[in-house]
């Protein structure tokens, strides 16, 4: 009988050591980097993103769930400079998964070799709100850094399945060809457009404003997480009005309340619900689409207020 | 024949010597700034020198300084022929040397033009500066103090540049990371690690303050009437290696008005034993029960409930020992089963270690969870414990528990959890030491349960029912005494972030039980009020109950990084 109760648990240890599967079995963070995955890895990968796109990545339950899909997870990618820093290292140091730690083989953060924006100028503390004290998380926006984050899935996965590592190579080549094309083609598309105005609620939209040369700075939040006050709204619709700032971008996960009053008051403004990632919104189904939707959008909103190239 | 020689060999040499002249008073004159054109036509320049040189001596041929024509001194045709065409030759070599001369003193002039600030430019230069000072200040209006944002005085048509040299910038860099994990930057790029272990000395450190109020108007009295720190906790967690991950917590409670300082956990976890084991060692809250691991300070209600304060202890109960957690590889329902193993010389708080028992105490909790869908998820489980309170005796206490949490998010704009929890307690005595018809087992049962509903980002309303009962319990003639302790507690919170938060709740308290006396006093015969009692089984909860309101008021404030917390 004891023999035969060994002999089960041994077995137990041994089968679910070894993996069964060809493929890479990758866990990500956030919907975007899922996607950068899949274009990586294609049909030698299987990626699991821990949220779904019209979830907020700040604010995340800690589900037991995503400790048995981190035990079995070859890679870990995350966005890091602290966008999930209040549940991804919990999860990680519970997986039970030492591959998948900080340091070695299988931990990807995406946001290394990313010029980062954002970073404070002054010492920061908790009454300035969820501040990101390491610079702006919100960097895939930029096509360009979505280039240089599919960079950093590869070398990933080129470390973890070495064997495969010119069909890795050759993806993200190709991936990169299309990010170029499609940056150029929506450059080229939105210069008229350039040095246009626009409020936000969330200061998430910093790396696109940048790459696309619109100004973006103009946040609802008077700080980061918190809901603002009656006193600062005011403060921000007169900055508007002054400005002649009529388009106000949110995400799906933000609280639309604050920007509708804020339009209310602001006459001839709108609220643009933008898609921050992909999947935050029904027909966005590729970091493509998160692209070109996006500028769509505020093209639209822009046209429709005329403010196009922020002339007061 | 001698002579003729000798003058033809003066001859030359005069001759050769005013060729000399001739080239040293042309160069001097071409180099002379006065003389020379700052004109883009020099040959034009240099031959009206010349023409002014024929006006003014009468020939080309001629030296200007001298006026004596080279020619003069020969009759030979052709040698006069040689002499022309040598000075034709030496003309234009100076011309281009002119040339040349007048482009660099040109040049050089340019310069010093702009060196040069004459008192009309300064308004200019001024300009610019402000020009620029402008542009830096546009950059700076975020209001998060930021100034890294977009620059959009960029020339339009200059984003076509930028966007290659980035693209190029980006292509060299990536080849610098080829095999690298990523942890130490190849190149000169800003890392990101540096400021966080500067600032957090490679571990996570941070302070809780618990502060009670509790008032009340019953007679006798049951709360302090007063603001009190409950509890300070400081916290310590971090990686002591590659193995183990240690955390301290020590904690300063407030016991009828002194504060004792004590250790509440001092733990290594080793996450990585074998496949999707974990084990901890040292002294912890343990895992028995959902409320049981959640320090006071972190639980969604300000007094614990009545059973998990009656069976569990006021806080919580702590041990040291050692914990297995075992993870199961199953994707529908995840389950992890936790055994553990601790001294068990004491049962809750204690400031005393207690006297050494038989046997440690042993428990084993098994937790599932079950992803329903849409940000809504269950965890149930079900608890075992074994604890010998006695060591002199065989007496032996089981106590089993069951756990359930419902919970719903949408980010942090909205929430729902409802828990609760169900604790049975049986201590068998041993049967030959039973004194005065004791019974041989006492039973003690109790339950929460408690929702909560975020209905606003920074404002939560929560309810919470209580009841407890000791169903072993005998009046003094020996009868079962039935008894209840049950509470209403409605609550409401203000979070205005994650760290900090201040609640208000208001419990109503009654207590059923034969054996207490109450205010109404019976004067009748006991044996007609147990007559009156059992005849009237239905109408027992109009039996003898005591009622008492009471009204809390927490503040809890979180300094540094606060672990998350657990689901």
């Amino acid at each position: 009988m004891k023999k035969k109760f060994f002999c089960i648990i041994y077995a137990y240890l041994l089968l679910s050591s070894i993996s069964l599967l060809a493929e890479t079995n990758i866990i990500t963070t956030v919907t975007d980097l899922r996607y950068f995955a899949e274009q990586i890895g294609k049909n030698k990968v299987k990626v699991e993103s821990m949220i779904r796109g019209f979830d907020d990545p700040h604010f995340v339950m800690t589900r037991p769930d995503f400790l048995v899909k981190l035990s079995e997870a070859e890679i870990f990618c995350q966005v890091g400079l602290d966008l999930e820093i209040a549940w991804a290292p919990l999860l990680l140091q519970q997986s039970r998964n030492v591959k998948i730690q900080k340091g070695q083989n299988g931990f990807c953060d995406a946001s290394v070799g990313i010029n980062i924006l954002g970073k404070p100028t002054v010492q920061v503390d908790r009454s300035m709100g969820d501040m990101h004290i390491f610079g702006n998380p919100h960097y895939i926006s930029d096509p360009v850094n979505a280039i240089q984050v599919a960079n950093n899935i590869m070398t990933a996965l080129q470390r973890v399945d070495p064997d495969n590592g010119d069909f890795y190579q050759q993806n993200y080549d190709e991936f990169r060809e299309r990010i170029v094309k499609l940056t150029k083609e929506e450059m080229k598309a939105f210069q008229p457009y350039f040095g246009s105005k626009v409020a936000v609620f969330h200061d998430e939209f910093m790396y696109l404003a940048n790459r696309f040369k619109f100004n973006a700075n103009l946040t609802l939040e008077e700080r980061p997480g918190i809901p603002p006050s009656s006193r600062y709204l005011e403060q921000v619709i007169k900055n508007m009005k002054a400005n002649n700032i009529k388009v106000i971008l949110i995400s799906p996960v933000n609280n639309p309340q604050f920007a509708e009053y804020v339009s209310s008051q602001v006459p001839g403004s709108q609220v643009v619900i933008m898609p921050t990632s992909v999947g935050a919104l029904p027909e966005i189904k590729t970091y493509e689409d998160t692209i070109r939707q996006g500028l769509k959008k505020i093209k639209e909103a822009l046209d429709k207020t005329k403010t196009v190239g922020g002339k007061k | 024949m001698k002579s003729k020689k000798l003058l033809k060999n003066v001859e030359k040499s005069i001759v050769a010597t005013i060729d000399g002249f001739f080239i040293i008073s042309l160069l001097a004159t071409s180099i002379y700034p006065q003389e020379v054109a700052i004109r883009s036509n020099h040959k034009e320049r240099v031959d009206d020198l010349f023409e002014s040189s024929y006006e003014k001596h009468g020939s080309k041929n001629r030296l200007p300084m001298f006026n004596i024509p080279l020619n003069r001194f020969t009759s030979d045709k052709k040698i006069q022929k040689e002499n022309l065409d040598k000075e034709d030759e030496r003309y234009n070599k100076l011309l281009d040397r002119i040339i040349k001369l007048e482009a660099q003193l040109a040049e050089k002039e340019k310069s010093n033009e702009k060196k040069e600030i004459s008192p009309e430019d300064w308004e200019e230069q001024l300009e610019k500066d402000l020009e620029a000072q402008k542009k830096t200040s546009e950059r700076q209006k975020d209001k998060s103090g930021s100034n890294n944002t977009t620059d959009n005085t960029n020339n339009p048509e200059d984003w076509e540049i930028q966007l290659e040299r980035e693209l190029q910038l980006q292509k060299a860099q990536s080849k610098k990371f080829q095999n690298s994990r990523n942890v130490n930057a190849p190149t000169t790029l800003n890392p990101q690690t540096s400021n966080q272990n500067a600032q957090n000395l490679m571990m996570d450190i941070n302070a809780a303050v618990d502060m009670v109020g509790a008032w009340d108007k019953n007679k006798p009295k049951t709360t302090a009437n007063s603001f009190d720190i409950r509890e300070a906790e400081f916290g310590f967690n971090a990686a002591v290696d590659q193995v183990m991950r240690g955390t301290l917590l020590i904690a300063a409670h407030n016991e009828s008005g002194k504060y004792f300082f004590e250790i509440h956990e001092a733990k290594v976890q080793f996450p990585f034993l074998f496949k999707n084991v974990s084990a901890t060692v040292g002294r912890m809250f343990l895992d028995q029960g959902r409320l049981n691991k959640i320090h006071r300070h972190d639980r969604p209600f300000t007094q614990a409930p009545i059973v998990h304060r009656k069976l569990m202890g006021e806080e919580s109960n702590q041990d040291t020992g050692a914990e297995l957690s075992i993870l199961f590889p199953w994707m529908k329902i995840n389950q992890e089963l936790v055994l553990g193993a601790t001294n068990g010389r004491v049962w809750g708080h204690s400031h005393s270690a207690g006297p050494p028992k038989n046997n440690p105490m042993f428990y084993a909790h098994l937790k599932n969870f079950y992803y329903i869908g849409n940000n809504w998820g269950t965890q149930f489980g079900f608890t075992g414990i074994r604890y010998e309170p006695d060591q002199n005796t065989k007496t032996v206490r089981k106590q089993y528990g069951m756990d359930i949490v419902f919970k719903w998010n949408r980010s942090f704009l909205s929430s729902f959890m409802f828990m609760a929890e169900f604790w049975l307690r049986e201590t068998e005595f041993p049967f030959e030491k039973l004194k005065n018809n004791k019974p041989e087992m006492d039973r003690q049962y109790g339950y929460y349960a408690f929702a909560d509903y975020q209905f606003h980002q920074q404002w939560h309303a929560g309810f919470r029912y209580d009841y407890f009962s000791v169903t072993s319990l005998r009046d003094k003639y020996g009868y079962k005494a039935p008894n209840a302790e049950i509470a209403y507690t409605p609550q409401i919170t203000y979070k205005p972030s994650e760290f900090s938060y201040i609640r208000a709740s208001f419990e109503r308290r009654f207590t059923k039980d034969f054996t207490i006396e109450t205010t109404k006093i019976d004067f009748r015969p006991i044996q007609d009020q147990l007559r009156d009692f059992y005849e009237n089984q239905d109408q027992q909860k109009t039996s003898p109950t005591v009622v008492s309101y009471q009204f809390y008021i927490q503040c809890v404030f979180i300094l540094g990084a606060h672990p998350p917390h657990v689901y």
